[in-house]
């Protein structure tokens, strides 16, 4: 019952709440906190994370990242990070909030002109969408991956593409099963890389993908797990019990402090009484903060069952 | 459990007008809930709508709002487009389908007239109407509310309050940006005179600046003296040009002649002269999290859903909400009184 039979490359996950606006702590820490997170530090963040245990590092689609990422010279990792990068492309959400769906649609597709192919979409951008929404969707997923590979430095190494929770929990409620199994698709059979998915409703998510037929055992699954059931919906003990359960979902542990209410060494104390993930992904914003961090869950993982 | 966990009901068909973020938020939220099914969806956009029926085929998709009369049944609709629609989609969406529940997003209308009018019209057709403040189903407002009301910090005197977010660094284009649809009060400043007047009951001003740094017709910041009828007064301020607060922020500060509370979206700390309830009689804080009722699902904020369970099970109860067209209207006298002062430039 207490055994997770799948498996991830990396335990340990460099996250990047703290560099891209998602501050999941209270707001008083959290305007503490919001220094001046060039590019030079966030790869010295990075830097810090990897040297004391982060393989692989987590961070939502942007082209800012891309081109931070892009200037890594990869010490002091001997081998390739391996990158978790949460779909869609941030400026698509915050041209979704200002313009509206119409207005962040022919816009998504306008931002995507580096290539012969993005030209041609674009071109004919909204029959394209209307016609065949999925192959519209596919095709993002290809343009925003091929922008995400050609921009980062070869020290990185893309392992999967989740989808992101505001995308995830809402498909998954209305209902529009086909958008994930053309996620599944592309991900997996063009783009070789692992998919995954954010939740903040694991329970009812893997009640949706059984309902639906689709395999467990192929995605990864990022989901909050804390001591105090932090947006673990509908209780910790519910999603508890289904991470016992299903022994064949790769699980990534985020929100485990608990949006700021629980040190380290609780989150810590609580994952160690049992094994419910594969991998943790923990923010820092300091190279100090991540050595420390990363020195703690390194330890953890050596005691981890 | 809630009226909507009852398996005995039938279904509640709900229907979304404008398929921005906001209505894909309520769709999402209330399709996830128990006994809901979205049945109908309207936006002027006929691509959009298009789209829609490619990936949801079994949704009725209509231009306008008046078609939602030809559904065999319909029994709610939230109403999610541009404030300066929401009076007249309010009232055509009653004509289409009488009796329908109506929910608007913030703000109800961007002029007190309007308001005044739905209200008016909500009492005569007893038809169950509610406005999307959400900020009352935050746990740490929510028990501020109990404590206030409970005599917690004596009498109240007076208040600071402050609603920031840094959403407006540069010229924006667009309704938001538009005089009588856009600015800081209507857009952010409305949560924060919700609260205020769910707090203290009925306000006006006795001074208000309107400033603007980014935007070229409207207000990015305003500050402006309030004061109840019960004679509490304080200062409010609303920004969204504010550098310093990446996410946003609504805070109030109340002081009470037996103690003060400190609240925002986060945290409620007390500071009390003797104890009340779980609070002691030295500085305290609660997390929103410990303050939060279990809720079914999740998508946005928890108050998001827990906004959503309330005007579904009214809707069920035919019982007003408490942010009922009538209880909110009164609200925008208030806020059509700041907007009254001039535009200051920079």
């Amino acid at each position: 019952m207490n055994t997770r039979l799948a498996s991830l490359p990396d335990r340990l996950l460099l996250g990047a709440n703290a560099f891209q606006g998602t501050n999941h702590f209270l707001k008083e820490r959290g305007r503490a906190r919001e220094t001046d997170l060039a590019a030079p530090r966030i790869r010295a963040v990075l830097s810090a994370a990897v040297s004391s245990g982060a393989t692989g590092f987590t961070f939502t689609a942007d082209d800012e990242m891309y081109s931070t990422l892009g200037g890594w010279s990869g010490e002091p990792s001997s081998r390739a990070v391996n990158l978790y990068v949460i779909y869609p492309n941030s400026k698509l959400i915050s041209r979704l909030i200002a313009r509206g769906t119409s207005g962040m649609l022919s816009e998504a597709m306008d931002g995507l002109r580096f290539s012969t192919r993005a030209r041609m979409v674009v071109k004919g951008a909204w029959s394209f969408l209307l016609k065949d929404p999925y192959s519209a969707l596919s095709t993002y997923l290809e343009l925003e991956t091929e922008r995400l590979r050609v921009t980062v430095s070869p020290h990185f190494r893309l392992q999967s593409i989740l989808l992101n929770e505001l995308l995830t929990d809402s498909i998954m409620s209305v209902g529009a099963v086909e958008v994930f199994r053309v996620f599944l698709k592309t991900t997996t059979d063009r783009l070789g890389v692992t998919p995954g998915f954010v939740t903040r409703n694991l329970p009812m998510f893997i009640k949706f993908c059984k309902s639906k037929e689709i395999r467990l055992d192929k995605i990864a699954v990022m989901t909050p797990l804390n001591p105090l059931g932090f947006q673990m919906t509908p209780d910790r003990e519910t999603v508890e019990a289904v991470l016992r359960q299903e022994g064949e979902l790769k699980v990534i542990g985020i929100s485990l402090l608990a949006g700021g209410q629980v040190s380290l060494r609780e989150a810590l104390e609580y994952l160690s009484k049992q094994r419910l993930v594969n991998a943790l992904a923990v923010g820092a914003s300091t190279t100090d903060q991540a050595r420390q961090t990363f020195t703690q869950l390194r330890e953890l993982n050596a005691r981890l069952p | 459990m809630t009226e909507l966990d009852d398996p005995s009901k039938s279904p509640l068909n709900i229907g979304i007008v404008g398929l921005g973020s906001m209505g894909a938020l309520h769709a999402a939220i209330a399709r996830a809930l128990p006994g809901v099914a979205l049945s109908a969806a309207i936006d002027s956009d006929e691509r959009l709508l298009k789209l829609l029926s490619r990936v949801l085929p079994e949704i009725s998709v209509f231009t306008e709002i008046d078609e939602i009369g030809t559904l065999d049944r319909l029994d709610a609709i939230y109403i999610c487009t541009p404030p300066n629609t929401h009076h007249e989609l309010a009232i055509r969406a009653q004509r289409a389908v009488p009796g329908i529940a109506v929910f608007v997003e913030k703000p109800m209308v961007t002029r007190s007239r309007d308001g005044a009018d739905l209200a008016r019209r909500s009492i005569e057709s007893k038809a169950v109407t509610m406005v999307g403040l959400q900020k009352r189903y935050v746990g740490t407002f929510k028990r501020a509310k109990e404590i206030l009301d409970g005599g917690g910090i004596g009498n109240p005197v007076y208040f600071r309050s402050q609603t920031f977010t840094a959403g407006v660094l540069e010229t924006g284009s667009g309704w938001k940006f538009e005089p009588g649809t856009g600015g800081v009060l209507l857009d952010w400043g409305v949560h924060l005179v919700d609260l205020l007047y769910w707090f203290f009951g009925s306000m006006r001003v006795r001074e208000a600046v309107r400033r603007r740094i980014f935007s070229a017709n409207v207000e990015d910041y305003v500050h402006a003296t309030l004061q109840s009828d019960s004679g509490v007064t304080g200062s409010f301020e609303a920004g969204w040009s504010m550098r310093t607060h990446r996410s946003t922020e609504l805070t109030l500060e109340i002081h009470g002649t037996r103690g003060a509370l400190r609240v925002n979206e986060d945290q409620l700390t007390t500071y009390l002269d003797s104890p009340y309830e779980e609070f002691p009689a030295h500085p305290y804080s609660r997390h929103v999290h410990a303050l939060t009722p279990r809720i079914p699902y999740l998508l946005g904020q928890p108050e998001n859903v827990l906004q959503e369970i309330a005007f579904l099970d009214s809707v069920r109860l035919r019982r007003p909400p408490p942010t009922s067209f009538a209880n909110v209207a009164p609200i925008h006298l208030l806020m059509d009184s700041i907007s009254e002062f001039p535009l200051e430039r920079p």
